[in-house]
């Protein structure tokens, strides 16, 4: 037995810890090992505790995040400053490059103890937390009635095609103060001179087929499309056909079918035609995977992919643009986009409607504008503000450790205007690709398939098993 | 002797202490957590819990994995260990060196060796190269039927010098004139193992089952190691739904599944301990 008990010890540990902290009692301070917020009490007064009192002292709020991000502590000084009566506390977590990935599991348990004791931070950025656990055990507060009943918040004011879709049903759990556009970038002039047409705001995955195969029997670039591998074309793919494949009511899935079998057979047959190739990086091909960052970003990178297609084909590359991303078949149209610094009030904090108060101070136009952090701003105005800074400049400096060397780049305000429609139409989030377990599973499996080592019925059904261990846990 | 009771306490005090801090009184906790709603502090819930858990497919096909993993190694890590420990126990050349050889398995680190198998197994792997220079086809061993021998055979290599030594000190302990009597009476090698070397070495046999099933129940680290949490099928055990349940922050489940387990091995446990006395009785 004493041997045995090794085995379960770990799950034990955890319930000791969390049960023996609610056991004890209500509101006493109960350290929770690895999180050092002592959860949510008032620091002065423990009465004034459900926020109807007017406070002697004053409400703490307690902001975990992982990674350090000066935009923050600016954010907490400026919000303190206009707010005397609250103390925002802010926990980030003391990485070392060296030693990243083990800090951030430790930094991931120690939070996930946390909340599920419900001891955990108030306001938490979800970056890299499991998310979609904390939403399931309902440890995350929904946000949609706070904004709802917040008449200073104006949700037009903000991408609602971002804010709608990381929606879970039809509650927002988690705020972007950001994101990413992801989408293809592709030369103008050298595929109008492939004839071809198109409409890359509706394009779905097969109608993009047709139009490769129509640009590059056209007779100029060998490849249409520049992708990773086939194993994640392939995952990409079957997420877009998420419900042809897998139904997660019936905890059902249906990878052995022939229609997955042909998916795999159509993606090698494209990728053995050429038609979408992994080799050149982007440069022998109309269309590249890229991710935008900013509108600055968007400059430079069109830029460098631009200067990168001339190695292959002199007079390309002069007129790179964004492209949206097809999508899938059964969703809407519009192209991907992908949150970055996401924000979440937890369900057990004592101070939600403060910490709201504080997540649209940071959603505000003031905060949001500043064009030194990463991301297009979730906040409208803060993206024209950004857009008619970066056109009042009329040139900007590239990185100087990027492959311009520091390099001036012009603004082209024409190609900034056509980013408007890119970035109010990416409908479609993108997940990370680890926390899509399907996802994972279908690409480390389907690569014999791709060597040409396995058949595709066995990938398949070896994907099928997985799969259904996966969906019935 | 109260001062021998204090004496008493004063030594036990500190692995009681320890015990009961790491083992039982978390394991209490989480029996109580199996019974109760959402996370922590949750209502009482009865059995729902059990019942959300056997409702689970990848529950019952892990359970019944676990069930096949053991009945097959157990048996073959038994009769292994049983014949390398009668071997080692006759003037053998290199004697001591042998028995040092076969407890090294235990005291070399797992995941040191774990990356060794791994290459030797994998699909593009060393054993797939040899097979291709025989000419023969080559195996899928972490991602077939094989997989399960695969383990198998990291069991018994885990674990057999262990058995071995158990088997070796029950060997050591029956007297040698039983086997001299024996042999002036005729009878045969095969007899005296029968009669005489199965029959004393029962009681170290029982203990070597448990010892050994409990064992195969801790060979998920070795499986984890080699293959990760969402292994092949045949591969995925109660403690791969454990561990997945864990990270998908699944208490409630994972301490059921948890609690059930241990409820096996309890009445497993008290079922060979009485077999064992009654075995006992009969021989005395």
């Amino acid at each position: 037995m004493n041997k045995y008990a090794h085995g379960i010890v770990a799950s034990c540990l955890l319930a000791l810890t969390l049960t023996g902290c609610n056991g004890s009692g209500g509101e006493n301070e109960v350290k929770v090992p690895g999180n050092n917020a002592g959860g949510t009490e008032n620091s002065a007064s423990a009465a004034s505790e459900d926020g109807a009192t007017p406070a002697v002292g004053k409400k703490k709020i307690v902001f975990s995040t992982f990674w350090h991000d000066a935009k923050y502590k600016a954010a907490i000084q400026e919000y303190e400053s206009l707010h005397p009566d609250i103390e925002i506390k802010l926990e980030d977590f003391d990485y070392t490059d060296a030693t990243l990935e083990a800090d951030m599991e430790k930094y991931i348990s120690a939070t996930n103890t946390a909340m599920l004791a419900g001891k955990g931070p108030d306001l938490l950025e979800v970056d890299i937390l499991p998310f979609d656990s904390y939403i399931k055990h309902s440890l995350l507060a929904d946000l949609n009635p706070m904004m709802a009943q917040d008449k200073h918040f104006k949700k037009s004011d903000y991408f609602t095609n971002v804010l709608d879709n990381v929606r879970v049903g039809e509650s927002l759990y988690t705020m972007p103060f950001s994101f990413f556009l992801m989408g293809f970038a592709g030369d103008e002039g050298a595929i109008a001179k492939t004839g071809v047409k198109f409409d890359d705001h509706s394009w779905s995955w097969s109608d993009f087929m047709k139009t490769a195969k129509a640009m590059t029997t056209s007779g100029g670039l060998p490849s249409a499309l520049s992708y990773g591998g086939p194993e994640y074309l392939l995952g990409e793919m079957v997420s877009d056909n998420y419900s042809l494949f897998v139904d997660p009511d019936e905890r059902k899935a249906h990878f052995d079918s022939a229609s997955f079998t042909g998916l795999m057979k159509q993606v090698k047959a494209m990728f053995d035609e050429g038609i979408v190739s992994k080799i050149g990086r982007g440069a022998n091909a109309y269309f590249r995977s890229v991710q935008i960052n900013s509108p600055k970003d968007y400059l430079e990178t069109m830029k460098v992919t631009g200067l990168e297609m001339k190695m292959f084909a002199k007079e390309d590359g002069d007129h790179m643009r964004l492209y949206a991303k097809p999508h899938a078949q059964d969703t809407s149209a519009g192209g991907y986009f992908k949150t970055y610094r996401s924000v979440a009030i937890s369900a057990n904090s004592k101070v939600k409607p403060e910490a709201w108060d504080f997540v649209k101070f940071m959603l505000s136009e003031d905060m949001q504008s500043p064009a030194t952090t990463t991301g297009f701003p979730i906040n409208k105005a803060a993206y024209a503000k950004q857009i008619e800074e970066l056109k009042k400049q009329g040139a900007f400096k590239s990185a100087q450790e990027g492959p311009l060397q520091g390099a001036m780049i012009q603004v082209d305000g024409e190609m900034l205007s056509g980013l408007d429609s890119y970035v109010n139409g990416a409908v479609h989030s993108t997940k990370n690709d680890n926390s899509d377990k399907l996802r994972g599973l279908i690409i480390t499996e389907s690569e014999a398939y791709f060597a040409g080592q396995k058949t595709a019925e066995a990938v398949a059904n070896l994907i099928q098993n997985k799969a259904m261990t996966v969906l019935n846990e | 002797m109260r001062g021998d009771g204090m004496t008493f306490l004063l030594f036990l005090g500190p692995s009681l202490i320890g015990f009961s801090m790491f083992y039982l009184i978390p394991f209490v906790l989480g029996v109580y957590a199996s019974f109760t709603d959402s996370a922590f502090g949750g209502r009482l819930v009865g059995f729902s819990n059990y019942a959300d858990l056997l409702h689970s497919a990848s529950f019952r096909k892990a359970a019944s994995h676990t069930m096949l993993f053991t009945a097959i190694g157990v048996p073959l890590l038994l009769t292994l260990s049983l014949m390398l420990a009668v071997l080692l126990n006759q003037a053998l050349f290199l004697r001591s060196w042998l028995r040092t050889s076969f407890m090294l398995p235990l005291v070399v680190p797992v995941a040191s060796i774990v990356t060794v198998w791994q290459i030797f197994f994998d699909w593009n792997g060393t054993l797939n190269a040899w097979l291709h220079e025989l000419g023969l086809a080559r195996v899928d061993w972490m991602q077939s039927n094989w997989s399960m021998s695969i383990v198998v055979v990291m069991y018994i290599w885990k674990n057999i010098g262990y058995d071995m030594i158990l088997f070796l000190a029950g060997l050591q302990s029956i007297p040698k004139d039983y086997y001299e009597t024996a042999s002036l009476e005729g009878a045969g090698r095969v007899h005296q193992f029968r009669h005489i070397t199965l029959v004393y070495l029962t009681p170290t046999l029982f203990f070597v089952l448990l010892i050994s099933i409990i064992n195969s129940l801790k060979v998920f680290r070795e499986t984890y190691l080699l293959a990760g949490d969402y292994p092949y099928d045949r591969l995925y055990m109660l403690q791969h739904y454990m561990n997945n349940m864990f990270f998908q922050l699944d208490v409630q489940k994972l301490t059921a599944a948890a609690t059930l387990m241990v409820g096996c091995i309890v009445v497993m446990t008290y079922g060979l301990l009485r077999a064992e006395r009654r075995f006992r009785d009969n021989t005395e």
